[in-house]
């Protein structure tokens, strides 16, 4: 038995309702959507058992705004794909390999005066041979879907889709086809998703902080990055000393690897993987794996105990960092742990 | 003009029924389960008509789990008089859209920034821009007026309210609320947790690959924001130093009653005695 999965905390009580066995052949129709912005990435990602992509490409030269959910580079490493070339390449592979592409068009604004930038940009990424756009915004939705309407829309997480409700409008009124849930949506949550007729669900695996990125001003700060990872000190008050307050914005629950049993279950389309970002490709690869293996104990017949010990034995990463980082910490993502109790 | 006080909970109504304000509004845009019980709402809005003032609830924004109930609670108070409900996220408004009460877009529907094309980190004061483009989806939404940050760029655009938050900016919120973290509590039985704030400097940051947090560079930590975060939202003092020429917002978690008392009056006094008064907020 692996010490790691006894280390799982049980599901909250409004969870454990939608933990469930599924049929293993649904575990093939579940989607890994990884993030690609290279060549070396997406051959690490069909390796790891990526099924589909997404990628964003440079704005032209002179275009002071990023129009995808990051900046164009994120402490030092790029985000996005460096030329058209390049992107045409990239697509041309991955379709090779069987391979949906998902192009980010997800800035949370456009401006007016980069409208017209804005939809050729993106008609270079559908030209280029892009299945679906990825929008972060309401106007950009429009426009995309006037201007490309056959061309999918997969609402992003800028969006911020936290109610069904939301959802449905999005379906109806924009031709959004997919979703994808904030990371700090809940796994009764995600079944609500799931009940919409013809709407494909996308769950961010692996990341999170807790945070509604959706309405945050606080990324890409000057010297202290993202508001929700930085390190904190209390303001002192005349009768109190300072506080250490560490990472006091930061509710990460990550890890979802227990409950992918659950989340074919409910139904959802496809896992994403974080990482458009990522300086270290191999290892952003290994997480893709080990989420591919996740599904492949799903489709044996598994359980996730038998899953985990199966990963505990052939992957050396599993005990070097994932055990550490995640299970002791306990940073899950669908379990009673303190952080998800805090959750509004 | 109108000054608008907002209350997180009705419990300094009638200190604010005292003072010589236009409306008064009771919610927050974080946390359902800071939201007053329904029927304490009721009692309190109604007792708002009564003095003759503009009533409102702010909606927190609304996940799965909380969205019927809050919708439910908006249509049930909008029967009971008068009201402007301020919704905070989407699918509230869609839900809202035929109710008949004035549906505002809250604080927490503000529009995004983009991120720079190249790596040039931005601002958290950098103040939003309501694109046109924006402003039509709002419309499409059944909302008639918006609420905003003081120094929010928003064209004229003919029907559409637009109120200002005076003196803080909200920056981000939060679903695992850092406040009911930090006190190891759980909603709802938080709830009181957050009516004292907790203010902070950041002084680590994080970054990718390095996988641990490390102290801010020297030359960074002057432009380092003091925050104050009230529950799972996190705001900034921002002292208004223009004199607001349209509708504006107090909110009075950030005053004293002295202070509340005072401020009310300064949107309609000239500008130096107004910030003169007020120039504490800086140090928020």
């Amino acid at each position: 038995m692996s010490e790691q999965w006894e280390m799982a905390p049980p599901h909250t009580e409004r969870e454990a309702a939608f933990v469930a066995v599924p049929d293993p052949v649904a575990a093939a129709s579940v989607g890994l959507d990884a993030p690609v912005r290279n060549l070396q990435m997406l051959e690490l990602q069909i390796t790891g058992g990526a099924t589909e992509i997404y990628l964003a490409h440079r704005p032209p030269a002179g275009t002071g705004a990023s129009f995808d959910a990051l900046p164009g580079k994120r402490d030092g490493d790029p985000t996005q794909v460096s030329n058209r070339r390049l992107l045409k390449e990239i697509i041309t592979q991955a379709h090779a390999a069987g391979m949906r592409v998902h192009l980010c068009a997800d800035a949370p604004a456009v401006t007016a005066g980069d409208k017209d930038t804005f939809l050729a940009h993106v008609a270079q990424g559908i030209d280029a041979g892009a299945d679906t756009v990825v929008v972060g915004a309401l106007p950009t939705a429009r426009w995309i879907a006037a201007e490309h309407p056959g061309v999918p829309l997969v609402a992003g997480t800028h969006l911020g889709v936290t109610t069904v409700a939301y959802a449905e409008r999005l379906h109806e009124a924009y031709g959004v086809g997919r979703i994808v849930v904030p990371h700090a949506a809940t796994l009764d949550e995600i079944a609500a998703f799931c009940e919409v007729d013809g709407l494909e669900v996308e769950v961010p695996v692996q990341t999170g902080s807790g945070a509604n990125c959706h309405a945050c001003k606080l990324p890409d700060q000057p010297g202290s990055g993202l508001g929700c990872r930085a390190g904190y000190q209390g303001t002192p008050v005349p009768e109190e000393a300072l506080r250490d307050l560490g990472g006091f914005l930061d509710g990460a629950s990550d890890c979802a690897l227990c409950d992918v049993p659950s989340l074919v279950a409910l139904g959802v389309t496809a896992l994403q993987i974080p990482g458009r970002e990522s300086p270290i490709v191999r290892q952003n690869a290994k997480i893709t794996q080990m989420y591919r293996r996740a599904l492949n104990g799903v489709a044996k017949g598994w359980s996730t105990k038998q899953t985990i010990a199966d990963i505990d034995r052939v992957e050396l990463m599993w005990q070097m960092g994932w055990v550490p980082r995640m299970c002791e910490r306990q940073r899950c993502r669908f379990r009673d742990t303190a952080r998800r109790r805090a959750h509004v | 003009m109108t000054v608008e006080v907002r209350l997180t909970t009705p419990g300094r109504l009638d200190e604010v029924l005292g003072l010589p304000v236009d409306a008064v509004s009771i919610g927050q845009e974080g946390c359902a389960a800071k939201l007053p019980e329904a029927n304490t709402l009721r009692q309190a809005l109604d007792r708002i008509r009564q003095a003759g003032l503009r009533a409102g609830v702010v909606l927190p924004a609304a996940w799965q789990r909380t969205s019927t109930r809050l919708v439910g609670l908006a249509r049930d108070l909008a029967e009971q008089g008068p009201l402007t409900m301020t919704v905070n996220d989407f699918g509230t408004a869609a839900a809202l859209t035929d109710t008949g009460g004035e549906l505002t877009a809250g604080l927490a529907l503000m529009p995004g920034r983009p991120h720079d094309a190249a790596q040039a980190p931005r601002g958290p004061l950098e103040e939003p821009v309501f694109e046109e483009a924006y402003l039509h989806e709002l419309a499409v939404f059944g909302i008639t007026a918006l609420e905003s940050e003081a120094a929010a760029v928003v064209p004229e655009k003919s029907g559409l309210s637009v109120r200002r938050l005076l003196d803080v900016t909200p920056l981000a919120w939060a679903r695992s609320c850092p406040t009911a973290r930090h006190h190891q509590l759980a909603p709802p039985d938080c709830a009181s947790a957050c009516d004292r704030p907790t203010d902070m400097v950041a002084t680590h940051r994080w970054q990718l690959g390095h996988g641990h947090r490390e102290p801010i560079p020297v030359a960074d930590r002057p432009a380092q924001l003091p925050l104050t975060v009230y529950g799972n939202a996190v705001y900034a003092g921002t002292p208004t130093t223009a004199q607001p020429t349209g509708d504006v917002i107090i909110d009075a978690r950030f005053y004293t009653p002295e202070q509340l008392a005072a401020r009310v009056t300064s949107p309609r006094r000239p500008v130096p005695t107004a910030f003169q008064e007020f120039s504490w907020l800086t140090s928020h």
